[in-house]
Formats: C-alpha cells, structure tokens, sequence
C-alpha cells in the first residue's frame, strides 16, 4: 500500500514539476527568435509580441527544437523587474557567443526616465541557463 | 537582432502593432496549406518597411521561409503572407538537400537572404546572395544572384 502511495506521489510530482517548469507559451506570436549549436545541445532565444520585453531562453537536444533540457523565462535584471521597476526596457540586439547570449539593452527609469544602455549576457551551460547581468551604471544590485 | 532600417524604433512599438495584430489565425486559405508549427521557429524577426509590419519565420524541418505583412495601426488586419518554397523553378523540397537561410537582413525595399543551397545530387553547395522585394501590397519571390 505504501509502495502504492509512493508511486502516485512520485507520478504526480512529476506531472506538476514538468508543468511548473515548462509553461505554455504562444509561439504564433514570435517576434524575435534565434537558434544555435552549443555544447552539444540547441540553445534558442525567443521573444514574443505582448510578452515585451522577457526573453525565453531555451536548450533542446535535438536541432529540430525537440527534446527540450532546460527553459528560462527572463524578465528582470537582478531584483528589478522589466514590467514593474522600469518605464521600458528594450532588447537591441542578441547574439550567441562562446558559453553566453549576449545581449544589447536599454533601460528606461521610472523616475524621470532616466536611460541606460549597456551591453548584458545570459550564461549558457550543457544543462543550465544564468540570468541576465548587465554593465549599467545603475548600482550593484542589478548585477 | 532588430534590423539596421529600424534600428533605432523603440521595439515597444512594434510589439503593440504587432500584438495588435494577434492572432494571425485570420489568414487565408493559402495559409491552412502550409500549417505551421511555431514551436519549431528557429529564426524570426520583425520590421516596419514600406509602411507595414513584416515578420519573416523560419522553421524547423519546413523547407520554406514565410515572409508575413500586417497593416499598421489596424489591429488583426493580417495583411499579406507568402511561403517561399522555391527559387526559380527549383523547389527546396525536392530538388535540394538541404536549403539553410543563413542571414536574414530587412532593408527600405527589401529582405536580403544570405542562402545555402546544398544539391540533392552531385554538386557544390553554393552560397548566394538573395532578396525579397517588399512593398505595401506585395511580397515577391526570392530572387538569387548568380
């Protein structure tokens, strides 16, 4: 019975873990997207219309985008998130680099709107996705 | 990744057009033809030339590019949409291995399409230079330096 139980609990923690780490996303609303071989997996980047400006960052086995290995949803620069601590954030550029994304952004303050561009990457390992670190003049905490 | 035309357009603005213009399942019946599955989008982009929003999209295992058009400023017009599936009388699927649309660059007028074309038979690859003309009411076909 127990042994039972145990089954059912492992079971429904893998239906909610898989669920929790790979939410639905609108692909029809593509805006920018980019794909690339590294370490032996596909690593892409995708950004859709409405969803600005969060960056989705993912690494399949396979190049056909199957196999998924890891997802990142990114949508903030340290504690600051991009909907709520900045009037507008934009996404110049992405390039895939050695081990990174690296990314061109521009960040709008909500106080007086105060502008900050500067060059941020997003590490990329075999199995693992970093968050977004940037060389701003804001302060530490955005790093 | 934006394009050099517009560089310098907050991508804000476009996001709102182009939200705006979601869902794209007005499409013609030319679209239902050529289903395709986003979630193997491996490169898209989108820009305002001649006066509309472009998006161009490229799919895993799909042999063709889509090029897409949509009306500014009048939300859910989806405007134009156009699969390139063949260069000249040469179509990707059949008479070529493997068609890789290595760079994708919108200019005023055009897209400029920097393609590998590996043959299905005994040959080279080649690397060529490409384009699409873009204007406001038409999307051309791809066109190929020599």
């Amino acid at each position: 019975m127990q042994g039972i139980a145990a089954v059912l609990a492992g079971l429904m923690l893998m239906v909610f873990s898989a669920g929790a780490s790979t939410p639905p996303i609108d692909y029809e609303k593509v805006h920018m997207a980019g794909v690339q071989g590294m370490m032996g997996h596909w690593v892409r980047y995708i950004m859709l219309s409405g969803d600005s400006p969060c960056i989705t960052v993912q690494i399949f086995k396979s190049a056909n985008m199957e196999g998924l290995v890891r997802q990142k949803k990114i949508c903030s620069l340290g504690k600051m998130s991009f909907h709520d601590d900045f009037a507008f954030v934009d996404v110049r550029t992405i390039e895939f680099e050695q081990g990174q994304l690296s990314l061109e952004m521009v960040f709008f303050g909500l106080r007086g709107g105060a502008r900050e561009e500067g060059k941020c990457s997003i590490a990329i390992g075999t199995s693992s996705i970093g968050d977004l670190e940037c060389s701003l003049e804001y302060g530490s905490e955005y790093h | 990744m934006f394009t050099r035309v517009w560089k310098r357009v907050p991508l804000t603005t476009l996001w709102l057009v182009f939200y705006a213009a979601s869902p794209l399942s007005g499409s013609t019946a030319k679209a239902s033809e050529h289903r395709i599955d986003y979630s193997k989008v491996t490169k898209a982009d989108i820009a305002i030339v001649q006066e509309r929003a472009v998006r161009y999209v490229v799919i895993a295992d799909n042999p063709c590019l889509t090029v897409q058009s949509f009306r500014l400023g009048h939300p859910a017009e989806y405007h134009r949409e156009k699969f390139i599936c063949s260069v000249g009388g040469a179509r990707f699927d059949r008479d070529f291995a493997l068609v890789d649309f290595k760079t994708l660059d919108f200019h005023d007028d055009r897209l400029d399409v920097e393609v590998e074309f590996i043959p299905s038979r005994r040959g080279r690859k080649a690397v060529r230079w490409c384009s699409i003309a873009l204007q406001p009411d038409s999307i051309g076909d791809l066109v190929c330096n020599r």
